[in-house]
C-alpha cells in the first residue's frame, strides 16, 4: 500500500474513532444536501414541494439504512461499540456512587496488595540481574562430603582454578564485607554516624564477567589489582553519599585510615551479584588488608566467591565436570599447606556444582521464600474475595435490571451485546480498581521495603534484613494489568452468564415480589465462598499472631531488663594480640565507670545474634581423659568471655562459679560450659564442676571446669537451645587460637544498668568513641529491641496477615450487607403481605437473619475445612502452635460470624420496619 | 433491505473513479452525471451511491473536501487521489479486457 494512501486511511479511521459525532454530522449534511438538491430539481420539473421531497427521499431508498451502510465502511464499529459500552458502564457507575465505591475498593485493595507483594517476590525471587546478559552466569558451589556445601574458597585456590579452567568465558572472585567507618570526603573519626556500607572486594574480571560498564568514569580492570587504593561506587551510593556529583576526582572515600580514589560509578540499578544485600562500592581484591585489617590469614588465604560466565554452548554440568579434576587438585594443595594430606576417598567426595546466577545470589532468598509465598497466597485469596464482592454486587444490580434486560432482549438486542455490556461494567470497575490499586501499591511497596530492611544487630558478617529496590516497573505494571483482566473476567462473568438466562416473556410478566428468581443461586454461593476465604485468612492471621506471641514470650535464658548490648567490631581497627586484649580490658574498665552502670562483661559470641549456631558438622567437642572420644553434631564452638560477662548479661551460673580476674594468668587453664553439655557428658551440672578435660587440637593442655551456665538463646528464639558450647577467659583467646585470625575481633558488651538502660546509651557511645574514635560500633540496643529485630520477619507476616484478614472480613461483611439489603428491598412486597397477615416484626427480623446465618454457617464450615487442609503450608512458619489449633479456628469463626451478623442486622431491621400499606401499594 | 442489483459488481466504483478523474464532484452531481452519461440505461439508485463513495474514500482512492457548491451551499466534493488514479488505470484495463471478452463471445456469429 502506498504511503500516502495508508496515511489517508489511518487519518480517516482515527477521525471516525476520535470524533465520531462530527463525522456522523457530516454524513447527515452530505445526504441532506443531496435530498435538497434533488427536491429542487423535482420542483423545477413541475412537482409540488411535497411531491418533490417525497420523490427525492424515495429515490434514496431508506436514508437511515444508507447512513448505516456508510458508517460500516469505516470499519471501526467494534471499537466504537466498546467505547460506547465503556461510557454506558461509567454512567451506570456514576448513577450509584456507593455501589461504585464499594466495588472499586473491593478490587483496588485486592489488586494493590497483590501488586505490592508481587513487586517483592519479583525483586527477590524472579527478576534477573540488571546486567546486559544475565544468562550464562554461574557461581561455584563446592560440596565436600555431601551435604556440606560452601561457596567460598581461598583466593589462592581461585587463582589456581582460573588458570586451569577452560570451560568459562571469564571468571572472577568477589567477597562482600560490611564495614562501619566508611565515610566520604572526611575520615571516620569526624563522622560518628556513618551508615554501614557493603564493600565488594573484587578480583580482575569481575565487571567483565558480569558485563557491566561504568555509567561515569570506568570500572575496575586487571590494571587496578595493585596497591593503589581505587574504588568504583554504585549509583545509589553516588546519589546518596556523593550528592550525585559528576566530578569524581573531587571525592575520596575513607575507610580504616586509607583514602580511596573514586574512579567510576556503575549504571543505575546495578548493585552487584547479590540480591537483597546490595554492594555500595567495589575495590580491587589486592586491597584486602586495607578493607579488612583484622585478617591474619594473608591475602591468599582470604576467601572469595567464584562467579563465572560459561563459554558459549558449554552447559553448566559439562563445565562443572571439566573443572572438577582441577578443583580436587587445588583442594589437595590447599590442605597440604596446613600439613594435611587429603586421601583419595576424601578427594573423591568433593563435587562441584555451578548453580545458575542469572537471578543473582541471595542468602536470604531461602529464608524469606516461605514467608513471601505465604503472604502472596494471602493477597491472592483477598483478591478472590474482592472479585466475589463485585460479582455479587453486579448480580444484585443486574437482577434489579432484569426487566430492563428483558425489554431490551424483547426489542431485539443480541444476547452477546448484553453480555458484553455486563463485562464492560466489570472491566470498568477493574480498571478503576487497578488504578486505585496501583496508588495503594506505591504506598505499600515503600512500607514493605522499610519493613524488610529491618534487621537485628549481629556480629556475623551477613545481616538478615533485605534491601530491595522496589519500584513499579514495566514487569509489575504487566502483572497489574493481567490481574485487572482476570478480576474483570472473574467478577463480570457470572453476572454476564446470568443475564443470558433472562427469559424475556417470563421476566416481563413476573411481578417484583418474585424476588431473586434465578439470581439467588450464584450470589449465595459467592457469599459462602467469601466467608470461607475470609475465615481462612483470619485463621492464618490468628496463627501468626499466636506464634509471634509465643516467640516473644520464649524464655531466652538471659535477663532482658536493665541491660544494654553494645555491638562492636574492634578488629576493623587492625588491632591484634596484646593490643586487642588491652582494648577489651580498657573497655571493661572505662564502661564500668559510667554512672548508672552496675556491671559490664563482654564476649566474642553474641547473645541473640541471629542467623545459625553453625552446628551440624560432626566433631569432637571435648576429650575426657580416660574415656572414649564422642562425635557430636551439637558443638557450637568456643566462646571467649570477660570475667563477669554472665552476671552482666543475666545468664545464670547453675553450678560452680564464673571466671574472675584471677583466672587470667598464663598458667591457669579454666573452662566453663553450658548446662546441656554438662548434662550430656557428666550426667548433671554439678558433676561437671571440678572435672579436668582436654580439647581437640595441637595443644592437649588440661582444663578444669569451674562452672556451668544455663542454656540461653544464642541465635534466635526459633532455634533450639540444645547445643554444646564452651567458654574461656578472653585473655586466653590468642593462646588457644594461635595462628588464626584474632578471636577477639568482634565483641558484644553486655552492660547491666541500675537506671533505665536507654538513658545511658549515649554515655556508652561517647565513652567508646573516647577510647578510639575509629572503633566501629554497629549498634547499641536493649535485648528487647534486639529480640524485636530478630522477630522482624514474624512480625511482618503477623501484621500483614492480620491486615489482610481484617480487610477480607470487612469485604465479606460488605458483601453480606449488600446482598441482604438488596434482597430485603426486593421482598418489601412479600414482607408487607406477611405483616398484613399478622406476622410480627420479630418474626420478620428472624426471617432475614435466618437466611444470613445459613450462609455464614455454610461459609464458616467450608472455610474451616479449607484452613485445616491448607495448614501444612504455613506449618513451617509457626512456632509453638499447631496449624490446626482448634481455639484459633473457633475464635476466628466466632469473630467472623459476629461481624457478619452485625452486617446482617441492619437490613434485617429495615425489613422489620416495613409499613405493610406502603409495601403493598408499591407494585 | 438489500441493494438493488443495478450494476455489475465493481462497475459503479469504476464509473465514479472515471467521473472524478475528469473533475471533482459532490455526490448529487455524480448521481446526475451517472444518469445523463449513461443515458438512463444504468439504473443507479441515489442511495447506493453514498456507501460506494464512502467505501472508496475509506480505501484511499478518493478524498473529500467541503467546498461551496454551485448554489453556494456547502457540499462535500470528492476528487481522485494519486493512488486512485493508479487504481482507475488498473480497473479500466481489466474492464476493457472483460468487456472485450464478453463482446467477443456475444457477437460470435451463430451458425
Amino acid at each position: 500500500m502506498a504511503i500516502d494512501r495508508m496515511w489517508q486511511v489511518i487519518r480517516l479511521r482515527l477521525r471516525s474513532l476520535l470524533s465520531g459525532e462530527s463525522v456522523d454530522r457530516e454524513l447527515d449534511e452530505e445526504l441532506q444536501f443531496h435530498i435538497d438538491r434533488q427536491t429542487e430539481l423535482n420542483i423545477g420539473n413541475g412537482m409540488t414541494r411535497d411531491e418533490a421531497r417525497l420523490a427525492a427521499l424515495r429515490s434514496f431508498g431508506g436514508a437511515e439504512q444508507r447512513k448505516e451502510e456508510c458508517r460500516d465502511t469505516r470499519r471501526v464499529s467494534w471499537l466504537l461499540d466498546a467505547v460506547r459500552d465503556g461510557r454506558h458502564a461509567l454512567r451506570l457507575l456514576a448513577r450509584s456512587p456507593v455501589f461504585a465505591i464499594a466495588a472499586v475498593l473491593s478490587l483496588g485493595i485486592g489488586i494493590g496488595s497483590n501488586v505490592a507483594m508481587f513487586s517483592v517476590v519479583d525483586a527477590l525471587l524472579l527478576k534477573k540481574l540488571p546486567v546486559p546478559q544475565p544468562d550464562g552466569l554461574v557461581y561455584f558451589q563446592i560440596m565436600t562430603e555431601p551435604p556440606y556445601r560452601r561457596d567460598d574458597v581461598p583466593y589462592r585456590m581461585y587463582e589456581r582454578l582460573r588458570e586451569s579452567s577452560t570451560s568459562f568465558a571469564s571468571m572472577a572472585g568477589v567477597w562482600p564485607m560490611e564495614r562501619a567507618n566508611l565515610t566520604v570526603d572526611a575520615p571516620a573519626g569526624d563522622n560518628p554516624t556513618a551508615p554501614m556500607t557493603r564493600v565488594g572486594l573484587v578480583t580482575s574480571g569481575y565487571f567483565e564477567t558480569l558485563g557491566v560498564n561504568a555509567a561515569i568514569g570506568r570500572v575496575l580492570g586487571a590494571s587496578d589489582q595493585t596497591e593503589r587504593p581505587v574504588a568504583v561506587v554504585s549509583d545509589a551510593f553516588w546519589r546518596s553519599r556523593m550528592n550525585a556529583d559528576r566530578d569524581l576526582r573531587a571525592h575520596t572515600v575513607h575507610l580504616n585510615g586509607s583514602a580511596f580514589d573514586v574512579v567510576g560509578v556503575t549504571p543505575p540499578g546495578f548493585s552487584g551479584e547479590l540480591v537483597g544485600t546490595p554492594a555500595d562500592l567495589w575495590v580491587p581484591f589486592t586491597l584486602v588488608k586495607q578493607v579488612v585489617p583484622e585478617i591474619t590469614s594473608g591475602t591468599g588465604g582470604f576467601v572469595v566467591r567464584i562467579i563465572a560466565r560459561l563459554a558459549s554452548d558449554v552447559p553448566a554440568t559439562q563445565a562443572a565436570a571439566a573443572t572438577l579434576p582441577v578443583l580436587r587438585q587445588a583442594e589437595f594443595e590447599e590442605a597440604a599447606k596446613f600439613n594435611v594430606k587429603l586421601s583419595e576417598s576424601v578427594l573423591g567426595k568433593i563435587e562441584l556444582d555451578l548453580p545458575d546466577m542469572s537471578r543473582g545470589i541471595s542468602p536470604q532468598r531461602r529464608s524469606f521464600r516461605a514467608s513471601l509465598l505465604t503472604l502472596m497466597a494471602f493477597v491472592g485469596l483477598l483478591v478472590v474475595v474482592g472479585c466475589a464482592n463485585v460479582a455479587n454486587l453486579l448480580l444484585a444490580r443486574s437482577s434489579v435490571r432484569q426487566r430492563e434486560l428483558a425489554v431490551r432482549l424483547a426489542v431485539g438486542a443480541g444476547r452477546g451485546r448484553i453480555a458484553r455490556q455486563m463485562l464492560a461494567e466489570s472491566a470498568m470497575i477493574a480498571a478503576l480498581g487497578g488504578l486505585s490499586g496501583l496508588a495503594l501499591a506505591m504506598w505499600a511497596t515503600s512500607l514493605l521495603s522499610s519493613l524488610l530492611a529491618v534487621a537485628p544487630a549481629t556480629l556475623n558478617t551477613q545481616t538478615t534484613g533485605i534491601v530491595l529496590d522496589l519500584r513499579i516497573d514495566p514487569r509489575v505494571l504487566l502483572f497489574a494489568t493481567t490481574l485487572c483482566g482476570i478480576t474483570a473476567a472473574l467478577s463480570g462473568l457470572v453476572p454476564a452468564i446470568a443475564a443470558q438466562r433472562v427469559a424475556p416473556a417470563s421476566a416481563l410478566r413476573a411481578a417484583r415480589t418474585l424476588g431473586l428468581g434465578r439470581f439467588a443461586g450464584p450470589s449465595s454461593a459467592l457469599l459462602i465462598a467469601q466467608v470461607a476465604v475470609s475465615l481462612v485468612l483470619l485463621i492464618g492471621a490468628g496463627l501468626f499472631i499466636r506464634s509471634l506471641h509465643n516467640l516473644r514470650a520464649q524464655d531466652l535464658g538471659l535477663a532482658r531488663d536493665n541491660q544494654l548490648l553494645a555491638w562492636i567490631v574492634p578488629g576493623q581497627t587492625g588491632r591484634k594480640d596484646d593490643a586487642m586484649v588491652d582494648l577489651w580490658h580498657t573497655m571493661m574498665e572505662r564502661l564500668s565507670a559510667i554512672p548508672g552502670v552496675a556491671a559490664v562483661g563482654a564476649s566474642n559470641q553474641a547473645v541473640l545474634n541471629g542467623g545459625d549456631v553453625g552446628m551440624g558438622v560432626p566433631s569432637v567437642a571435648i576429650i575426657i581423659p580416660g574415656e572414649p572420644r564422642q562425635l557430636t553434631t551439637k558443638s557450637a564452638g568456643r566462646s571467649f568471655v570477660t570475667p563477669g560477662f554472665f552476671a552482666a548479661s543475666g545468664i545464670r551460673v547453675v553450678a560452680g562459679r564464673e571466671f574472675t580476674g584471677r583466672d587470667a594468668g598464663e598458667q591457669s587453664s579454666v573452662v566453663m560450659m553450658n548446662a546441656s553439655m554438662a548434662r550430656f557428658y557428666f550426667g548433671s551440672e554439678t558433676a561437671a564442676v571440678g572435672r579436668i578435660v582436654q580439647f581437640p587440637g595441637p595443644s592437649k593442655q588440661p582444663h578444669e571446669i569451674v562452672g556451668v551456665i544455663n542454656d540461653y538463646v544464642r541465635t534466635t528464639p526459633r532455634h533450639t537451645l540444645d547445643y554444646f558450647s564452651t567458654y574461656y577467659p578472653y585473655r586466653h583467646a590468642d593462646a588457644i587460637n594461635r595462628g588464626q585470625s584474632s578471636r577477639l575481633r568482634v565483641m558484644l558488651v553486655a552492660i547491666r544498668t541500675s537506671v533505665p538502660p536507654l538513658t545511658i546509651a549515649d554515655d556508652v557511645r561517647r565513652e567508646i568513641r573516647a577510647i578510639d574514635p575509629l572503633l566501629p560500633v554497629l549498634s547499641i540496643n536493649t535485648p528487647d529491641q534486639q529480640l524485636e529485630g530478630l522477630l522482624a520477619q514474624d512480625r511482618i507476616v503477623a501484621s500483614l496477615s492480620t491486615a489482610l484478614g481484617a480487610t477480607a472480613m470487612v469485604l465479606a461483611s460488605l458483601g453480606m450487607f449488600g446482598l441482604l439489603s438488596y434482597r430485603v428491598a426486593r421482598r418489601t412486597n412479600e414482607i408487607g403481605v406477611r405483616l398484613a397477615f399478622g406476622a410480627t416484626r420479630a418474626s420478620v427480623l428472624a426471617l432475614v437473619l435466618r437466611e444470613s446465618s445459613r450462609l455464614v454457617i455454610a461459609g464458616v464450615i467450608a472455610g474451616a475445612i479449607a484452613a485445616v487442609s491448607l495448614s501444612r503450608l504455613v506449618a513451617s512458619r509457626l512456632y509453638g502452635v499447631s496449624a490446626s489449633d482448634p481455639w484459633i479456628i473457633a475464635g476466628a469463626a466466632a469473630l467472623l460470624t459476629l461481624v457478619a451478623c452485625i452486617a446482617a442486622v441492619i437490613p434485617a431491621r429495615q425489613a422489620s420496619v416495613v409499613d405493610p400499606a406502603t409495601a403493598l401499594r408499591c407494585d | 433491505m438489500s441493494k438493488p442489483p443495478d450494476l455489475v459488481q465493481g462497475t459503479l466504483d469504476l464509473l465514479i473513479l472515471k467521473m472524478l478523474a475528469l473533475e471533482p464532484l459532490h455526490g448529487w452531481a455524480i448521481s446526475q452525471r451517472l444518469k445523463t452519461i449513461s443515458n438512463d440505461i444504468l439504473q443507479v439508485s441515489d442511495g447506493s451511491l453514498y456507501p460506494a463513495l464512502h467505501k472508496l474514500e475509506q480505501q484511499g482512492w478518493i478524498e473529500a473536501e467541503w467546498k461551496p457548491s454551485e448554489n453556494n451551499r456547502r457540499a462535500k466534493f470528492y476528487s481522485l487521489t494519486r493512488s486512485g488514479k493508479r487504481q482507475l488505470a488498473k480497473e479500466t484495463e481489466s474492464w476493457s479486457r472483460l468487456a472485450g471478452a464478453i463482446s467477443m463471445v456475444v457477437t460470435l456469429p451463430e451458425v
